[in-house]
């Protein structure tokens, strides 16, 4: 699904120039669990944001389900990611103005789905991540156990093909991290498939491989399963 | 979809109170300046479109030169057209020219005492005229016969007001009004009123409050209507549908050949206005009414523009300021799929909801406005006019394309952002746009302080206009207008000697013409300095012997009437050194003693009086003759001298009924009917005042905004630098100096611009003020107070906030 050879990425300022990818390659299959670890600063986050198409390569090539996407400007970038993929973060990036119910639903909204059948998809989303009680609350009156619930289900509630997680335990305790950790295990087993970024090695022995990053190289890759 | 973004838009708006009132306030404002504006426009630009004929009606204008005038073989500029001219030249045109169809002339405005019953009021601008005038002019019939109203001598047709009176309910049809002389046109009669008709518009041209048969004037001057020379009547003509002007103008130098023949005096020649230009676009004299000024409406229009403007930067830059806060939610948008056109529309939605709730709270702002409205600019506006389908549609583009103008480059900026950078949480980068945002407050505040400066200089100037020394003296004059009354003239020496006798009048005087009032001209012959007749057609104030005395006009050679001097009532002449200049004389000593003419006298030159300001401050002082003629005097000036003006006025009134008990005491004071002639230059200044707090007040309101924007995203900065030691008034200074630097900025562009504006607008008066440097920097010094005023509150409340508190909130 995911196939990546000597991805550059490079970020520039004033005078530093600061290589965040270095030449990195990998391939993620249908229906994987990835993990990404790395010490703080090696690029996990650079490379997520490039495989969830939010920002573009400097080299190298990235197909993304047998389409060559580097180069894709932003309109058909855009277009590609709001069908096939979804982000949960680790400081959860709800909005702070919409309800419960209106984040999740506006995914459905931006691809152009009906009202009724909008209503319908949120509430079955939100029922399985155990919310629906809190559908008309504001992301501020939430835990933040809840509100990366509130993350995951707006993240699946298209059905993507892929999700890409960011450190989703990052900013909860142990018990609500297990929590999102086990939806995340049964989508996969859905068939969803996922890359993860993590600091924990907990949370990633839910994962199938780990692979193990250093300052924009890949340095090794575990296989859990 | 749209729903949705409407949803949030509103949720945003009703999150952020004072941006969001910030910015329907001043746009709010803003609209409704131009709405006012835009309607006053509107109205300024329907005068005489009502008629069905406007397109093909054309008003004679007359030109006629004199003297060393004569020597210019160039076509007369448009300024030295009068309106007023003579009766022969409209039936020769009707008669020589098939292409014009009709001509209808009115006569000067006559004022004219009316009564019925004992209802008796002196009516002033009834006018004379042609019994064709309803086939010009479509002014709608309430009864009678518009093709035989004004028929028959004495026949007057009556706008319904002047109907109801004189008549209150009757039907005023077939029955009469007597009416005084009207000196030079129709003797003293019985009018039958043969027509009613709806009140003119107030979007005409002239207006009057009586129609009369020109036939009434015919009866009594038959003569006059075969002299070109003679100088009473305004000729309006309506042409065929394919009347071609430029064709016709050639055919004009034939035209008065054949008809009134060449003279070695005088050269003249006509030309045609279209009655749609004649309010706004003529420059000629002798209007039948008022005019209007179109540069007035170029700069009303701009000044309304300029407000608008102000007030959609404000949202523009609020909104752009506000990006940082909007970043976040932009990311998370286009994480789950948002495209770069779905954020733009969100965007829009919002400014077009700002847009729309503004132009409501507009339409509110303008019916509280209206009665002020009605009386700054003396127009009657009906709020119903707002709404109609048109306007609605205006409207509707209005609110879509303010919207769009708007809010099209924040939309822009905040769908911009990349996602991958904003959800790192990057928030301490410098808001994008701030540069143009710098720009935009220098852009506001040039055009705010442009107008500061307009409103210094227009305040400037009125004063000047009112305190100028005239070279006359108008203190306390109280003016009794008897309209040329023979019973009074009769007994006009027993009336001033009377006068005179009371303890608050020190000194009176009697004549035709007083400065601001009406004045005729006159062709004069003076013997020039090689000893030929030269003729020329000044100004003509008819005077009693008292009257250069009693203004205090002072005498720069020569001798001023007398009685102790017989020949002066028949003989003798006194004019203005102007009138010395035009026959020739640069020394005002060697005209005294030169022979003249002048309307069937003869005589010498016996006094030159220094140039007084008998016209407004907007024209030079032309050349004028002081004709000593005691019997054809209409106004009696008293100058009084007493504080206790009520109790004067009741004596005066007292002495009058008592003398003349026939005629009405009417009166006014020179000084308020000299100045009326600014009226419209005082409309324009209190227009030009409000609008310029208007825009200052607008362009704070965003500075406002900006200040506290500012204030919020830099709380962490200010609690170090507090922490480090900072003082309140360090932190003031810092925050506030920004700011005003900008406004400096503006003060530096606005100067040079405000001052070529203003030297533009100077150059309509012939007597004016030179700009001083103070004027702008009082303007400047009055903007920095104001935005500092602005900006130092919401600085001072970020710099005596607790330190520790806005630490630990970062
Ligand atoms: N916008 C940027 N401008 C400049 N340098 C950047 C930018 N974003 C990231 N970097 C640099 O790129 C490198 C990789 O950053 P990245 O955010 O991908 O690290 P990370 O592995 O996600 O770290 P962490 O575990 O702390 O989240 C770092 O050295 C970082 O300093
Ligand atoms: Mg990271």
């Amino acid at each position: 699904m995911i196939k990546i050879t000597d991805l550059e990425k490079f970020y520039r300022t004033e005078e530093v120039q600061t290589v965040a990818l270095n030449k990195l390659s990998f391939d993620v299959k249908e229906g994987e669990f990835v993990a990404v670890m790395g010490p703080s600063g090696c690029g996990k986050s650079t490379l997520l944001n490039i495989l969830g198409l939010l920002d573009d390569p400097d080299g190298g090539s990235f197909i993304f389900n047998g389409i060559e996407v580097s180069g894709f400007n932003e309109r058909k970038r855009a277009n590609l990611r709001k069908h096939n993929i979804g982000f949960v973060f680790q400081s959860f990036n709800l909005i702070d103005e919409l309800t419960v119910f209106e984040n999740v639903e506006l995914p459905l909204i931006y691809t152009g789905v009906k009202a009724a059948d909008r209503k319908e998809r949120v509430h079955e989303v939100l029922e399985k991540m155990q919310i629906m009680h809190r559908k008309n609350h504001f992301p501020q009156q939430l835990s933040g156990g809840q509100q990366q619930r509130v993350a995951v289900a707006r993240a699946v509630v298209n059905n993507p093909k892929l999700i890409l997680a960011d450190e989703p335990t990052g900013n909860l305790d142990s018990s609500n991290g297990n929590e999102v950790m086990d939806l995340l295990t049964e989508l996969n087993q859905q068939g969803t498939t996922i890359v993860m970024v993590t600091h924990s090695e907990h949370d990633a022995k839910f994962s199938h491989r780990i692979i193990r990053m250093l300052d924009g190289q890949k340095v090794t890759e575990n296989i859990l399963v | 979809m749209i729903r949705n973004y409407f949803k949030i838009a509103w949720r945003n708006l009703w999150k952020k109170k004072i941006y969001t009132s910030i910015n329907i306030l001043g746009l709010g404002i803003g609209m409704a300046c131009c709405l006012l504006i835009a309607m006053y426009v509107q109205d300024e630009l329907s005068y005489d479109k009502y008629h069905t004929n406007t397109d093909r009606i054309y008003r004679v204008v007359h030109a006629e030169t004199y003297g060393e005038d004569l020597k210019n073989t160039a076509p007369p500029a448009p300024g030295e057209f009068a309106v007023w001219g003579n009766a022969p030249v409209g039936p020769a045109l009707r008669a020589d020219f098939p292409e014009i169809e009709e001509v209808v002339q009115f006569s000067g405005r006559a004022d004219i005492l009316l009564k019925h019953g004992d209802k008796n009021f002196q009516e002033e601008g009834i006018f004379f005229a042609d019994a064709t005038v309803f086939d010009l002019f479509s002014w709608k019939f309430i009864a009678g016969n518009p093709k035989t109203a004004l028929e028959d001598p004495y026949s007057i047709v009556l706008p319904e007001s002047t109907a109801k009176k004189y008549f209150g309910e009757e039907n005023p049809i077939g029955k009469t009004l007597e009416g005084s002389s009207a000196p030079g046109r129709a003797n003293a009669g019985s009018y039958r009123v043969t027509g009613v008709i709806e009140d003119i518009p107030e979007n005409s041209h002239f207006n009057f409050p009586a129609l009369l048969s020109m036939n009434t004037f015919r009866k009594s001057r038959e003569d006059i209507f075969d002299m070109w020379g003679y100088v009473d009547f305004y000729t309006y003509l309506l042409v065929s549908e394919n009347f071609n002007i430029e064709a016709f103008e050639k055919k004009i130098p034939d035209f008065i050949t054949r008809r009134r023949g060449v003279s070695p005096d005088s050269k003249y020649t006509i030309a045609l206005e279209p009655l749609s230009d004649v309010y706004l676009k003529s420059e000629a004299g002798r209007q039948p009414g008022d005019t209007g000024s179109l540069p007035n409406i170029y700069i009303f229009s701009l000044i309304g523009l300029f407000i608008l403007a102000i007030a959609c930067i404000n949202f523009m830059n609020l909104s752009t300021a506000r990006s940082l806060e909007r970043a976040r939610e932009v990311g998370i948008r286009k994480t789950v799929g948002a495209a770069r056109k779905n954020l733009i529309f969100q965007f829009l939605s919002e400014s077009v909801l700002i847009v729309t709730f503004a132009a409501f709270l507009a339409l509110l702002f303008v019916f509280i406005a209206l009665p002020f409205v009605t009386d700054l600019t003396g127009k009657s506006f009906r709020g119903v006019d707002l709404f109609n389908w048109q306007s609605a549609l205006v409207y509707l583009c209005i609110i879509f394309g303010l919207g769009l103008i708007s809010g099209i480059y924040p939309a822009m900026v905040l769908s911009g952002f990349k996602p991958a950078l904003i959800l790192k949480g990057i928030s301490n980068t410098r808001t994008k746009g701030a540069e143009l945002r710098k720009g935009l407050v220098i852009f506001q505040f040039s055009l705010s302080i442009i107008l500061i400066i307009g409103t210094c200089i227009v305040f400037t100037q009125m004063g000047y206009l009112l305190d100028k020394d005239l070279g006359f003296d108008r203190e306390q004059m109280l003016v009794i207008d008897y309209n040329y009354d023979g019973r009074v003239n009769n007994k006009i020496e027993t009336l001033k000697t009377t006068f005179n006798n009371l303890p608050e009048i020190s000194s009176v005087a009697a004549a035709r013409s007083v400065p601001g009032s009406y004045f005729p001209n006159a062709g004069t012959t003076i013997e020039s300095q090689e000893g030929t007749m030269a003729l020329n057609v000044p100004a003509i104030y008819e005077v009693d012997v008292d009257f250069i005395p009693h203004f205090d006009l002072e005498l720069v050679a020569g001798r001023a009437y007398s009685r102790d001097f017989p020949v002066d009532t028949i003989q003798s002449l006194v004019i203005n050194e102007a009138a010395a200049r035009l026959y020739g004389y640069n020394n005002p000593d060697d005209i005294i003693g030169k022979r003249f003419q002048q309307w069937g006298r003869e005589g010498k030159v016996i006094g030159i009086v220094k140039d007084f300001n008998y016209l407004s401050l907007h024209q030079n002082i032309e050349p004028l003759t002081l004709r000593l003629a005691p019997s054809e005097c209409r106004y009696l000036i008293l100058k009084v001298t007493t504080s206790d003006l009520p109790a004067t006025i009741a004596k005066i009134k007292d002495v009058w009924t008592r003398t003349v008990p026939h005629r009405p005491f009417l009166y006014k004071f020179l000084d308020e009917d000299f100045n009326r002639q600014y009226q419209a230059d005082f409309r324009f200044r209190k227009l030009f005042t409000i609008f310029s707090c208007l825009a200052i007040f607008i362009a704070c309101l965003g500075l406002f905004g900006l200040a506290s924007y500012t204030a919020e995203q830099r709380t962490k900065e200010i609690g170090i630098r507090k922490v480090l030691g900072a003082s309140v008034t360090n932190v003031v200074m810092l925050l506030s100096k920004d700011f005003i630097k900008l406004v400096v900025i503006a003060i530096v562009i606005a100067s040079p611009l405000a001052w070529y504006a203003m030297t533009r607008w100077l150059e309509d008066f012939a007597y004016r003020i030179e700009l001083q440097w103070w004027m702008f920097a009082l303007a400047g010094i009055a903007a920095i107070t104001i935005a500092l005023l602005t900006v130092s509150g919401q600085s001072l409340k970020a710099a005596t906030a607790n330190p520790v508190k806005s630490l630990r909130t970062e």
